[in-house]
């Protein structure tokens, strides 16, 4: 177990490094970056930018301040230690260079819980849809339910969440008018981004879920449940289902970092302020301290979710052994 | 009266390739307490049977098509759902082939073997543990609370089937269907669990219907044995008599085909040479005609019934056969020919 | 499950992997026969390859047709609805303008000038706020997305099955060392990079000079860079397994040479998993173009693309006047053409068995 997290956090620092280091070189080298002497900053963003990014340092002094968590400033070390930590690795995203005194940290901090309300609330429908889906379809194949499941799991595949959202903002909001068009706020703003967002993975998990019931209802220790004398319903639920559940947790992982992609669609589509409105208009606006922050937010948000799917997994699953993953 | 009454099962299968009839005629009678061994080739239709019997028959693709299995005086083929689901595992246990397919791999033996007993009787959960540390020591295995944590990925093959046998007869059933329960296994193991079952039997005086194609491994356990080929049974009587005097031409191959019984010459010969009948192509005759080394023209066209055999009152003395069915016209003029050559 | 975790926001990964999972059998002589015979018996995958045929087709030929341009504004201040074919067929206002033209189109639509003239048909779909026609984009719009995924199944082609099998055959600290980066470039959550970089590299110089790679160079980079990795990775395993495969011993035992051996064993049981793969990436990439193409970062007017045009049309949706055809034109075409490819990857995997598992 410890080993498995070491590695894990190994992988997780390299990825880091990578994004970070990256960006670096690509802002500094590439004529038309964002540091470029050509180009023409707000006066109060100018003056934020060269307290934090030091650009008269020589090159691999500015990047090991970016990096952090080592502060080289002399007024971190020297002055009243208040900010001894700076750069990245000391969770300090820098200025952002459109937006005046605010900084990126407080960007993300504003916008985040709106997105991961968005994003759960996408990851629940597409359990619903999924599990729902699934079962219903495999308790029952070959009836005109399942065809149906199936037939509305393709399409859903096959759909990007865009336009899902237009067709159901067309028919929800527009023509019967149920839902409010775009906007955040209450409850009912809720639904229908987040269930275009996660309506493509509850299609896939349908099929995942559909095919793993199947599976399972047909091994030898279920029918050794029912000789045992289990009720079906219990035969379903605590035999079959969890074998099924194993595919579709695995796959969560994909899902969250689909789902984390589609909302930079759907918060544009419905205008709600998360965090990928303001990725989006950070990398068209050329904000790029902004854009690599929230990449590296994103970053991090999909390698904990991926971890807790792999905790979850074999905690389902005693015969995984996660060091011999590792 | 009989614990157990088959009578005239037919069961078949839908299938992409038409209808397979797999089991086409299947009777037995189990009295408590007694041990019943039902033997045949692969494919022959023993694992159908007996999972008809209890219900288990994934339904569709397969259909009972007739028969009746009075079990108790009461017939299972016409029970509701829910009481037949009350009588598995707590009147009716059963052991599977396969016992690392047959456990649960996400769910500890503990859990496993207390399931039962918690959908039969109302235990405690502390009880229900008391009860499962006992049934794991009853069928040999050690350290027993360990094991009641373990998971059967832990365990090895013997032992997963041991935890099988304990979880099948953890209610105290009156009858024990047991499956080829250790055809999976290796040869040691076999013999330590058949002598666990014959043990476990005698103690409890528990009725056992136990399927093998290895009928030396049954000889000295159950009383009774019947032979299925193709869907049919074709002969049954008293073990030790079958053995020492088969009646059927199927059944003398079958026992040919078994090293164990010492038939040197022919144990060389392995199996038995040809392959059953196709059971979406049901043949008009005798099935067995077409590997048969005595048909005649009467057996392709007329299908032999199951009915006792029709020995001189000085034959059956001399051979010892008590009572015997059949299912071969030639049968008493084989066995005739053997006793006077 | 590898490490690090399977995350690439790439919806077809996990299926992919499954996919790969259940491949390793030897192909027989007659599998492909079979393949024809299973496709050709199902209906969906009939219509599917039917859809996208009549597609290819109508995107190569789209400047022969007697279409409005698709750039050629009118000012009207509000889009039109459609117009039913019988009610007007045809106008005469056709006005050739489509921006940057090759020689071949600049040609096909000379000829469709000497064809037709100033005929045009109708806005049977409607027209958007600048008065441009939507079928005509639309039709424009598909060959984006049809470049697009033919550049992306191309570089998969080349860079992924090259690297795979390259990884797949070589010693294994080779292996070790190509896996890990094509691991590393899969565990960033690529669009955010993309992203950032199609910005970056897209931004206007402040001098007015041109950037120094097209936009539309950068964008198929973009997309020719993250479409390799997955087919890489399944080819890899493939090739891996294949190699230690009892049939590929046999071969090497009797003295058959490495190329021989790649060429009879290797190259016809890698064939179907990556024939699969691609079929799982030509969506996806005709996915990405359009998510791009809908944040602002793809094609640039007067260019057009389904995506353009979706996002067109989601802005065109408000409660107060409703112009629903904006929306549901491209809605419809896209969807029918992820359907097709969906249904087509489906029955190809049915058609060479590689879903026991999923039925
Ligand atoms: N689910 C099923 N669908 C279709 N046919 C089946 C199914 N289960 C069994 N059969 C058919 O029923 C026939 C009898 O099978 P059965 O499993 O009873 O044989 P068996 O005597 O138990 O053999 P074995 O010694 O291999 O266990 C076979 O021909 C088999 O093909
Ligand atoms: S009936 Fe005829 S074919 Fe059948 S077993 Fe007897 S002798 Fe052989
Ligand atoms: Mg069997």
């Amino acid at each position: 177990m410890r080993r498995f997290l070491l590695r894990r956090a190994l992988w997780f620092a390299l990825t880091v490094w990578a994004v970070v280091t990256i960006s670096f070189v690509l802002m500094r080298n590439v004529p038309g970056g964002p540091f470029s002497a050509e180009r023409k900053l707000h006066p109060t963003v100018e003056a934020a930018v060269n307290a934090r990014y030091h650009l008269d340092w020589p090159a691999w002094r500015q990047y090991l301040q970016t990096l952090g968590p080592l502060n080289l400033d002399e007024h971190g070390v020297f002055g009243d230690r208040s900010d001894v930590f700076g750069g990245i690795l000391a969770l300090d995203l820098g200025p952002s260079l459109q937006h005046r005194d605010v900084s990126v940290n407080e960007l993300v901090a504003q916008s985040l819980p709106v997105s991961a309300a968005l994003g759960a609330a996408a990851l629940f429908w597409a359990l619903l849809l999924g599990i729902g889906g699934g079962l219903v379809s495999a308790l029952r194949p070959g009836t005109a339910l399942d065809t149906l499941a199936r037939v509305l799991s393709t399409l859903g595949l096959s759909l990007p969440n865009f336009i899902v959202a237009s067709l159901l903002v067309l028919a929800l909001a527009v023509a019967v008018p149920l839902f409010p068009v775009a906007g955040w706020g209450s409850f009912s703003h809720l639904v229908l981004p987040s269930f275009a967002l996660g309506a493509p993975f509850g299609a896939y998990v349908a099929r995942l879920f559909r095919a793993g019931l199947l599976e399972t209802l047909s091994q030898d220790y279920v029918r050794t449940a029912r000789a045992k004398g289990v009720p079906a319903h219990q035969v379903v639920l605590r035999h079959a289902l969890p074998g099924a559940l194993v595919p579709v947790i695995s796959f969560l992982g994909t899902a969250a970092a689909g789902i984390l992609t589609g909302s930079l669609v759907i918060e544009r589509i419905f205008t709600i302020p998360g965090t990928g409105s303001h990725f989006v208009a950070g990398a068209l606006n050329r904000d790029y301290a902004l854009a690599m922050g929230v990449t590296l937010v994103y970053t991090v948000a999909v390698y904990g979710l991926n971890l807790l799917v792999d905790l979850a997994y074999a905690v389902i699953d005693p015969r995984v052994d996660l060091e011999k993953e590792a | 009266m009989s614990l157990l009454e088959v009578r005239n099962l037919r069961v078949g299968f839908a299938t992409a390739r038409g209808w397979a009839q797999a089991v086409e005629s299947f009777s037995v009678s189990v009295d408590e307490g007694e041990a019943v061994a039902i033997v045949g080739e692969s494919g022959s239709g023993k694992s159908v049977s007996a999972l008809a019997i209890a219900g288990l028959l994934p339904r569709p693709p397969a259909r009972i098509e007739t028969g009746e299995v009075l079990f108790g005086g009461r017939d299972l083929l016409r029970m509701p759902e829910r009481e037949l689901r009350m009588l598995r595992g707590r009147e009716l246990g059963f052991v599977f082939q396969d016992p690392s397919t047959s456990l649960h791999p996400l769910m500890s033996v503990g859990e496993q073997l207390e399931e039962a007993l918690l959908v039969h009787e109302r235990l405690s959960r502390a009880e229900a543990r008391a009860r499962a540390l006992a049934a794991l020591a009853e069928v040999g295995i050690a350290e027993p609370d360990e094991r009641l944590a373990a998971f059967p990925h832990q365990l090895s093959g013997g032992m997963r089937q041991r935890v099988m046998i304990a979880m099948a007869l953890i209610c105290r059933p009156k009858l024990l269907i047991a499956d080829e329960p250790t055809t999976a296994l290796d040869v040691t193991v076999q013999a330590q669990l058949i002598e666990l079952l014959r043990k476990l039997q005698r103690e409890r005086g528990m009725a056992i219907l136990i399927v093998t194609h290895d009928l030396a491994l049954v000889s000295g356990f159950a009383s009774r044995t019947q032979v299925m080929y193709a869907g049919s049974v074709v002969e049954s009587g008293f073990t030790s008599e079958l053995i020492a005097h088969p009646a059927h031409p199927y059944t003398a191959a079958l026992l040919r085909s078994v090293p164990a019984l010492d038939d040197a010459l022919d144990a060389r010969f392995g199996g038995i040479a040809g392959t059953p009948p196709d059971p979406t192509q049901p043949l008009p005759g005798c099935a067995f005609a077409p590997r048969c080394a005595h048909a005649v023209a009467a057996c392709r066209e007329r299908r032999p019934k199951l009915s006792p055999l029709a020995l001189q009152p000085s034959q059956s003395g001399a051979l010892a056969i008590s009572s015997r069915r059949v299912a071969c016209g030639e049968a008493t003029r084989l066995l005739s020919e053997a006793t006077s050559a | 499950m590898s490490e690090p975790a399977r995350k690439s926001e790439w919806f077809g990964d996990a299926t992919f992997e499954r996919v790969a999972a259940q491949l390793g059998e030897p192909s027989q002589s007659g599998l492909w026969a079979d393949v024809r015979r299973r496709l050709r018996s199902n209906a969906a995958a009939r219509w599917s390859l039917r859809w996208l045929f009549a597609l290819v087709l109508v995107s190569l030929l789209v400047p022969l047709l007697p279409l409005p341009s698709p750039a050629a504004m009118a000012l009207d201040k509000q889009p039109k609805p459609p117009v039913a074919p019988w009610v007007e067929p045809y106008n005469e206002r056709y006005e050739p303008y489509y921006g940057e033209l090759n020689a071949v189109d600049t040609a096909l639509v000379g000829l469709r000038r000497k064809a037709f003239g100033k005929k045009q048909t109708g806005p049977w779909l409607g027209t958007d706020a600048k008065g441009r026609d939507t079928l005509s984009r639309i039709l424009w719009g598909s060959r984006t997305s049809l470049l697009v995924a033919l550049f992306a199944a191309l570089t998969s082609l080349t860079v992924g099955v090259a690297w795979g099998s390259v990884a797949g055959l070589a010693s294994a600290r080779v292996d070790n060392l190509m896996m890990r980066t094509v691991d590393v470039l899969q565990s960033i959550p690529t669009i955010f990079l993309v992203i950032f970089l199609l910005s970056f590299l897209n931004a206007p110089r402040p001098d007015g000079s041109p950037s120094f790679v097209s936009r539309e160079t950068v964008f198929f980079l973009v997309i020719g860079a993250v479409s390799w990795l997955s087919m890489a990775r399944v080819v890899r395993g493939q090739v891996l397994s294949l190699r230690s495969a009892a049939f590929v011993e046999a071969a090497r035992s009797q003295g058959a040479s490495t190329g021989w051996i790649v060429r009879a064993h290797i190259f016809p049981n890698v064939l179907p998993i990556v024939l699969v793969y691609l079929a799982l990436t030509l969506p996806s990439v005709i996915l990405y173009e359009a998510f791009l193409s809908f944040l602002g970062l793809g094609v640039e007017s007067p260019k057009v693309s389904w995506g353009v045009l979706a996002a067109d049309g989601a802005e065109a949706i408000n409660p107060l006047a409703t112009f629903w055809w904006l929306p549901l034109g491209p809605a419809l075409a896209m969807g029918a053409t992820l359907l097709a490819l969906g249904l087509l990857g489906d029955a190809l995997r049915d058609a060479l068995d590689l879903r026991r598992g999923e039925r």
